[in-house]
């Protein structure tokens, strides 16, 4: 009690007098950037190449993005403590391989999905041990941690996909192959998913924390915000999400596959820093990441509509993102440089 | 003043973002105005194949571009990603799906995250042609163009095992950097099944896996050098894949390798191996046959020039060796030589498709 007594007083001195609950901070409004840059590409690629802008191609779009979208939802609980978790693409893969193992095995499917997402949690638990305990940072400790996890995944599956999915089971048919006003289930979870979270960062305690202690590290520290226990909190979330996203990949490809998931973590990662939570710490938007995700993913389809050569496309895919990620570090200094005047 | 200093601020970075947003926004249209004058009235065909770094898969996707390059009247949209994975290969699949209706070429060596986005397409009239490895089980995919994987596998053992002297001992070492890849299995089945007929007598070893963690020149080459020493009984080596006739090239020149080899595919370093004399045999798959005639398939039917065939077709294999390979390496100097090689033979196969066709697809 006096714990959140000093964190509400260390709020209002820090935050000043603005509202919590109006739609500009309940939304984070960094996110405007990244809003304008994906209207700028639908427009752009829908004036050359109209059938971009089918609603046929649109959902594509977005079903594609859910995958790291969701990881993405994941990493704003942990990139605003200047932490980060290098091992959702690992976990990712590695979740869906234990799952489909697990299926094939004769387990029931949401069950397996569930105990293959305990399993989740636990190497986030384990990226929290070894960044806050041992003290490895967090960078190199997940990079390895990530290496691990995907050797495991080729070890558990001998190197080959794993296949005989029950396509007929709930779990398969629901978030794999329902559609509701033709709106894939995975997208309206990811919907779903995002205003859940959106919640939780902008009205309660933890969400408070997550940007505090980026914000402001020893602020946080001497108004008692329990530091180790938030970024735990936030290494749990982030490897839960990359789970969650590895569960919803097996439903629709319908394989466990040990070789999918190769620059994931890049794309998630990217999506929440050109969506307005910068690696610097502080800030975050939910609703942000969501858009970076789906706007990478709209340039990756984007590429493909100008026939830009395949060979090529790794190299564009790249600069779009290192372009995006380094506009944000721009409009970032800037920002600081106003405040300072 | 606070107000004024709220606004200050906010004006410098909002009016940075406007002004790079606008940049943005004017490179990308000029970088895309070619495109505006794209005549829309051809045949849109798709090709999706498995990754960018391997010469094999580049030589599909050229042959299904070579349609494009020799008929008007077809466009030819390909995509893959750049490394070998199915996920990121479904999500190009989507994008080719919506645009390129008249059909789809598709080669993936893992295509069971593909079946939802290829039932899909073929559910909304998109004809979907599978080539080198089988579509997704059950997708509903009726055309599948392939190597005869094992046979070609058994032909090059067959011509190894002939430079083997009669009273030699020891072993065959088969090395593999693709173990559990559908083609690259199935030739080595067919390469046991020879030795088994014709040397019962020698001792098989492998197929050892020779790519290492990521299947670097370097790591191949480390491969080989470690399963010589650890066989020097050997009399002769084998591999279905592209990168280990190369390592054995370097071999020769810094080892002083001379067993009899033979490998597979027209990768650069390969047809120098066999150039130089260090590889007696590689044996190309004609993956760019492959890829033209799955794609002069689709365009035909497209064009109404009678339905699209249906059934496992099988595109002959072709041995290089000293004999043919200067003509070879003359013919696969560009993309030009190689289409003008190549097409006349797949448009030949495609006037005689059912001779090439061997049974229905699926296999009942």
């Amino acid at each position: 009690m006096a714990d959140n007594a000093s964190e509400a007083q260390t709020a209002k001195a820090l935050l000043g007098s603005a509202p919590e609950w109006s739609l500009r901070r309940a939304f984070g409004a960094d996110w405007t950037s990244a809003v304008l840059a994906l209207i700028a590409v639908l427009l752009i690629v829908g004036f050359f190449h109209p059938e971009f802008l089918s609603l046929g191609q649109l959902l594509n779009v977005a079903e594609n993005s859910v995958y790291p979208a969701l990881i993405a939802l994941g990493l704003v609980f942990l990139i605003p403590q200047n932490e980060i978790d290098l091992s959702v693409g690992g976990n990712y893969v590695l979740t869906g391989i234990i799952a489909a193992l697990m299926i094939r095995a004769g387990f029931n499917p949401s069950l397996a999905a569930a105990i293959a997402l305990l399993g989740a949690v636990a190497v986030g638990l384990a990226n929290a041990f070894t960044s806050q305990v041992i003290g490895i940072p967090s960078l190199i400790g997940t990079l390895a941690m990530g290496w691990m996890l995907h050797g495991m995944a080729l070890a558990f599956s001998r190197g080959t996909q794993v296949t005989g999915m029950p396509l007929a089971d709930p779990l398969f048919e629901i978030l794999g192959g329902a559609k509701v006003l033709g709106v894939p289930a995975s997208v309206i979870l990811l919907a779903a998913a995002g205003v859940i979270l959106a919640v939780v960062m902008r009205a309660t305690p933890l969400g408070y924390r997550v940007r505090q202690i980026g914000s402001n590290p020893d602020a946080a520290a001497f108004s008692g915000i329990p530091i180790r226990r938030t970024k735990t909190i936030g290494y749990a979330l982030a490897a839960f999400m990359a789970g969650l996203a590895g569960i919803v990949a097996l439903t629709f490809f319908t394989t466990g596959d040990p070789q999918s998931g190769g620059g994931i973590e890049l794309f998630a990662v990217a999506g929440v820093v050109i969506g307005g939570t910068p690696l610097a710490g502080g800030t975050a938007s939910i609703f942000g990441a969501i858009i970076g995700t789906v706007l990478l993913t709209a340039v990756s389809v984007g590429l493909v509509y100008f026939q830009i050569p395949a060979t090529w496309a790794q190299f564009a895919t790249g600069a779009v993102i290192l372009s995006a990620v380094s506009i944000d570090g721009v409009v970032q200094r800037q920002r600081r440089a106003g405040v300072r005047r | 003043m606070e107000k004024k200093a709220y606004t200050a601020a906010r004006s410098g970075p909002a009016l940075a973002r406007r002004k790079v947003l606008l940049l943005a926004a004017g490179a990308l249209t000029l970088v895309c105005a070619g495109n505006v004058f794209a005549d829309t009235k051809k045949v849109k065909l798709g090709f999706v194949y498995w990754e960018t770094k391997t010469d094999a898969f580049v030589q599909m996707a050229n042959g299904g571009k070579a349609v494009a390059a020799t008929d008007p009247q077809v466009e030819v949209q390909i995509a893959a990603p750049d490394s070998g994975d199915p996920q990121r290969q479904a999500s190009l699949f989507g994008p080719i799906a919506q645009t390129q209706k008249d059909g789809i070429v598709l080669q993936s060596l893992a295509s069971g995250p593909l079946t939802r986005p290829v039932m899909e397409a073929l559910r909304s009239g998109i004809p979907v042609v599978a080539i080198d490895a089988p579509p997704p089980e059950g997708s509903g995919v009726r055309l599948f163009i392939t190597a005869d994987n094992i046979g070609i596998g058994a032909q090059l053992a067959q011509e190894v095992l002939a430079r083997v002297p009669a009273d030699a001992k020891g072993s065959v070492l088969i090395g593999n950097t693709g173990v559990g890849v559908p083609p690259l299995d199935m030739r080595v089945q067919g390469m046991i099944k020879k030795i088994g007929e014709l040397r019962p007598d020698l001792k098989i070893v492998g197929p050892v896996a020779t790519n290492g963690v990521s299947a670097t020149s370097a790591e191949v080459y480390s491969a080989w050098e470690a399963l010589l020493r650890a066989n020097p009984d050997a009399v002769a080596v084998l591999s279905p894949s592209a990168q280990d006739a190369t390592a054995w090239g370097l071999l020769a020149k810094r080892t002083g390798f001379k067993l009899p080899a033979g490998g597979f595919d027209l990768e650069a370093g390969n047809m120098q191996a066999v150039k130089d004399g260090s590889v007696a045999f590689i044996m190309s798959p004609n993956h760019f046959l492959a890829g033209y005639l799955a794609t002069r398939a689709l365009a035909d039917a497209a064009l109404g020039k009678g339905k699209l065939i249906q059934g496992l077709m099988l595109v002959p294999g072709e041995l290089v060796s000293a004999k043919n390979i200067d003509a070879i390496i003359a013919r696969q100097s560009s993309e030009k030589a190689i289409t003008a090689a190549l097409a006349p033979v797949g448009d030949d196969i495609l006037a005689h498709a059912n001779q090439h066709i061997v049974g229905p697809w699926p296999p009942k």
